[in-house]
């Protein structure tokens, strides 16, 4: 093949030719020195390139980068944070989007009112490194309580209304919280969790007295190691208390 | 709100890189950045799960970006004297880091004998990075558009890097 019916194909990046092409650089690139060396430069250049790629410019005042988009999210979206219940329902109803938006707002209201207690009780937050793969600041047995919920996938139901998938990361949202995670992680400890959480509300104190240790954590906030710990130490315990206290009542 | 605070916090850099690296504008940037993180509240329910996350949100701080472009062309583009070569001369250097005024200026002349096209469509996909389909996606143009126009840029660049790193004399 003539160099310049090769020429083109040599500004293009592997992933950018096919297989064939690819081929046919690399027979012409041993049989001619020119387009070598042509070739070298421009290797070169892409690297020079690379440089500006992997350079993130630098983002000034970031805090109040955020600050100013969620005051605008709030001024413009939703007029004020106190917010009547018809505007509570508008604001969880975007979420929902589409029909029977507000009803399904309503249902989850609901179920927030029916857990309000549990979510004073017990109340995750905090941590908040993605580097960590897992941050849990909301309140997912809110959700669960109500929904039937039982690990990822059925939280991933109502997720689709709240929430979103990055990868193999999850954020959800709810109103009071959000769940950065880790999906098979937070699948294990939700779905250990969220059974708790889920009895918690009609055995309150039966909970109370098996699991002291809940009331122990300082400020009544649960680290994601100190929510592992817990797990991990009552993983029986919680099964065990599961079997005697049944949902819905004894 | 506490959650989409999270979500803006994590991914607010990411967001004002694409738009600086197309704005080559500070102020323009963050803008844009900002207006697209209100976009995605507001078409949170767009979001289908089957992208990730980053490459969707990656086209509505694209397009944000594009937008505020268009809106802006004519009415400037800084005056680069003719000849001027301190930026590139300072990635030749080796130089670690730029300050983002030296990064405007290094983007500017790298891409100063480009066409709008060419330039848009090295922008894309060498300066931030997107797939080839991505950015055929975002400038509505054919994958082999981009390619052919990636090449003409490329050309283009690597003369200019050429004579400024002096490949030439070794």
């Amino acid at each position: 093949m003539k160099c310049a019916d090769i020429n083109d194909l040599l500004y293009l990046k592997d992933d950018e030719l096919s297989p064939e092409e690819r081929d046919q650089v690399k027979a012409h690139l041993l049989e001619c020195r020119l387009c070598a060396a042509e070739y070298i430069e421009i290797k070169k250049a892409g690297a020079a390139v690379d440089l500006i790629l992997n350079r993130e410019p630098f983002l000034a005042y970031e805090e109040e980068f955020t600050g100013a988009v969620i005051e605008k999210i709030e001024k413009t979206y939703l007029n004020n944070k106190t917010t009547s219940l018809s505007k509570f329902l508008d604001y969880t109803a975007h979420f929902f989007g589409s029909t029977g938006a507000r009803a399904a707002s309503a249902a989850v209201i609901i179920i927030l009112i029916s857990t309000f207690l549990i979510q004073q009780y017990f109340v995750l937050s905090s941590v908040e490194t993605l580097e960590n793969k897992i941050a849990i600041t909301a309140y997912p047995q809110s959700v669960a309580a109500g929904a039937g919920f039982s690990g990822l996938e059925g939280l991933k139901t109502i997720s689709g209304l709240y929430g979103l998938i990055e990868g193999n990361r999850f954020y959800a949202e709810f109103p009071g919280g959000m769940i950065i995670a880790d999906k098979p992680k937070l699948d294990r400890l939700l779905s250990i969790y969220g059974e708790l959480m889920n009895y918690k509300h009609l055995y309150s104190k039966e909970i109370e007295k098996e699991f002291p240790e809940l009331n122990s954590f300082p400020g009544r906030k649960l680290s994601v190691e100190e929510l592992q710990d817990f797990i991990k130490k009552n993983e029986n315990a919680i099964k065990e208390f599961s079997r005697k206290f049944p949902a819905g009542g004894k | 709100m506490k959650a989409f605070r999270i979500l803006v916090d994590t991914h607010r850099r990411f967001a004002f890189s694409i738009a600086f690296k197309i704005l080559l504008n500070e102020e323009d940037a963050r803008d844009a950045a900002q207006e697209s993180f209100i976009k995605l509240w507001k078409h949170i329910n767009d979001y289908n799960f089957n992208a990730k996350f980053t490459t969707w949100f990656y086209k509505i701080v694209i397009n944000m970006s594009l937008d505020k472009l268009k809106a802006r062309k004519r009415k400037e583009e800084k005056f680069i004297p003719a000849g001027s070569t301190a930026g590139l001369e300072n990635l030749a250097s080796g130089k670690d880091d730029f300050t983002n005024g030296e990064l405007i200026e290094i983007i500017k002349e790298l891409t100063r004998f480009l066409s709008p096209m060419q330039k848009m469509v090295f922008t894309l996909r060498d300066l931030n990075g997107l797939a080839v389909n991505e950015v055929s996606d975002s400038l509505k143009i054919s994958e082999r558009s981009v390619k052919t126009n990636l090449v003409y840029a490329r050309r283009k660049i690597k003369e200019q890097l050429k004579t400024i790193y002096k490949w030439d004399e070794k």
